[in-house]
């Protein structure tokens, strides 16, 4: 067994206490000894320096979408390199516990940004197991860089029990055997260790594969009737529910509030996304950030918003990302998978008028700013276009900007990458939004968008980005704190990571 | 262990690494190496200036599955 000694490290300890310098002691897989000098150590003990150094707990990173990527390389190093030493999986409605893996890969790899072949033809060749327990033993025997823990997709669920056609459906309800089969394996993947289940609203999210292919996932097609079911299940268990509301249908935010919320009955865990400045809408967060506070204060409620603690910038090949999916005319580029067809696609004048009449739609609200002066071209086969913006170009090129982009997607297709931010631009509202309570610091989605965004060392942006404020004299959070927010304020009733001594602590929902 | 000078602008540079498994396909990243010198997770050294220590993906005894209780 590896044994080890930090000699006068500062340690944070994940509570958020003051830190101190101090040696640490590491043996039987534990933290077995912090105190201010550890006496001279026996020779099966690796000695560290750690003089000038930070010592704390691993980092949690509570939204990923390794379930793919872990099972070619479960050592999921890209986010281990960064401290991170727990991941959850099964976000976002989408998980790999059960069901025919051509279904799992086709609901996971378009939604998420991941390539098909990376993960079907993995799927088909490895899948041996089919239920709630039977996924958590296949993990276990993977040799697993971090340790995971899952939630069960909701449109996993679905699929499995009304089949997939059916659960892509519109008014397809369940039949009261079939709610019962949901309830029950909800119960059993509780049973057996899982936070609870994953939630995913957005219709902008599609499928992939050929039968279903560009409608959204099944969870969109389920009725609050089959959600609640659901949710009392979680609430009785005292158990996580994670959602991300519908941002075409504002209400459905508040929905999931009131959801929450202890109104003759257990408030339920929500874990909601997402606490963005967004460009789109100024200062949703902040109605977001009160929302959360008054109906937790008063209503008994338990939502927490996931938010990233850096700007929520994003790398776009062509119109190759969910944003596009967030209008029927973009929808419809992406359906196509030919580039000879999305080229003849968009030669169509009658294509060319509806994109632009459903970009320019002012009133829909939407995730993605659409303002081409706010991009960056930053690898384009014509390297002369690199730096610039889409509207600048199309200025020096006397063209229209929505033709001039549409021309310039239509000639490199996907090697045209552009580089835009959409939320989180200004460092006040930025600092507000990490310091607000009822915000746990995540949702990187690690191991999905590859190409388009890089989140996967947001700890080390939090603190960074901390540092910078405070050097700007602006109140935020506390060193400790901040350890505490990133390694331990996470949830879960399953050990989590604080450094004292001993076992990992056992901490609830905070 | 973080080492707390390198909390600097190179966290914010995005660059185009390897998927592993698909070395041809680019993933965007965010690196900075030196200011993460050793992770160790459940007692095992698993990361180490940005690589892999030995075990780490390769021996069991690191990562668990965690499960809600």
């Amino acid at each position: 067994m590896e044994k080890y000694i930090l000699r006068q490290g500062l340690v944070f300890d994940g509570t958020g206490q003051a830190p101190r310098v101090a040696d640490v002691r590491i043996s039987g897989g534990r933290v077995a000894e912090i105190s201010p000098a550890i006496a001279e150590s026996t020779a099966d003990y690796h000695e560290i320096d750690a003089r000038g150094h930070w010592l704390t707990p691993g980092f949690i990173d509570i939204h990923t979408h390794y379930d793919g990527e872990i099972e070619i390389d479960a050592a999921l190093h890209e986010s281990v390199r960064h401290g991170i030493t727990t991941v959850f999986m099964g976000s976002c409605g989408i998980s790999m516990v059960m069901g025919p893996p051509e279904n799992l890969s086709d609901m996971f790899t378009r939604v998420e940004g991941v390539p098909s072949a990376y993960v079907k033809p993995l799927l088909q060749e490895i899948k041996n197991w089919d239920s709630p327990g039977g996924y958590l033993e296949h993990l276990a025997q993977l040799h697993l860089g971090p340790n995971v823990a899952m939630f069960l997709g909701h449109s996993t669920l679905r699929a499995y029990v009304m089949g997939l056609a059916r659960s892509l459906t519109h008014k397809e309800c369940p039949a009261p055997h079939e709610q019962a089969r949901m309830n029950q394996l909800l119960e059993e993947a509780l049973n057996v260790g899982y936070l609870g289940l994953s939630v995913n609203m957005l219709e902008f999210d599609k499928m992939d594969g050929s039968d279903f292919r560009s409608r959204p996932t099944p969870s969109v097609y389920a009725g609050w009737r089959e959600y609640r079911h659901l949710f009392r299940l979680l609430r009785q268990r005292g158990r996580i529910l994670q959602t991300i509301p519908n941002t075409a249908n504002p209400a459905t935010f508040f929905s999931f509030m009131l959801e929450s919320a202890a109104l003759f009955r257990k408030g339920l865990k929500t874990s909601m996304l997402a606490m963005i400045d967004g460009k789109t809408v100024p200062g949703i967060h902040r109605i977001f950030g009160h929302s959360a506070w008054l109906f937790n204060r008063v209503l008994g409620a338990n939502v927490k918003f996931q938010g990233l603690p850096e700007p929520f910038d994003v790398v776009t090949n062509g119109f190759n990302s969910p944003f596009f999916e967030e209008f029927e005319a973009g929808t419809a580029y992406l359906h196509l998978e030919d580039l000879a067809e999305r080229r003849e696609l968009l030669a169509d004048p009658r294509y060319r008028r509806k994109f632009r009449k459903q970009w320019q739609k002012k009133l829909a609200p939407r995730a993605f700013h659409r303002n081409l002066k706010d991009t960056t071209v930053i690898e384009c086969p014509d390297a002369s276009l690199n730096g610039q913006s889409l509207r600048f170009l199309a200025q020096q090129a006397g063209q229209d900007p929505i033709d001039y982009f549409i021309d310039l997607v239509s000639q490199y297709g996907d090697d045209l990458r552009w580089y835009t931010v959409v939320g989180n631009h200004r460092s006040k509202e930025l600092n507000w939004i990490v310091r607000h309570p009822d915000c746990h610091i995540g949702f990187s989605d690690a191991g999905a968008h590859l190409r388009n965004m890089a989140h996967y060392n947001f700890p080390l942006r939090l603190f960074k980005f901390v540092q910078a404020q405070a050097a700007e004299g602006r109140k935020t959070l506390a060193w400790p704190r901040l350890c505490a927010r990133l390694a331990a304020n996470w949830p879960i009733g399953l050990g989590s990571r604080q450094a004292t001594c001993g076992k990992a602590t056992v901490r609830t929902w905070s | 262990m973080i080492q707390p000078q390198s909390l600097n602008e190179k966290l914010d540079e995005a660059v185009e690494e390897g998927l592993p498994g698909l070395p041809e396909f680019k993933r965007w990243v965010r690196r900075n190496d030196e200011a993460v010198p050793y992770v160790w997770i459940n007692g095992r050294l698993a990361s180490h200036l940005g690589k892999r220590c030995a075990a780490l993906g390769r021996e069991k005894g690191l990562g668990q599955v965690l499960k809600a209780k």
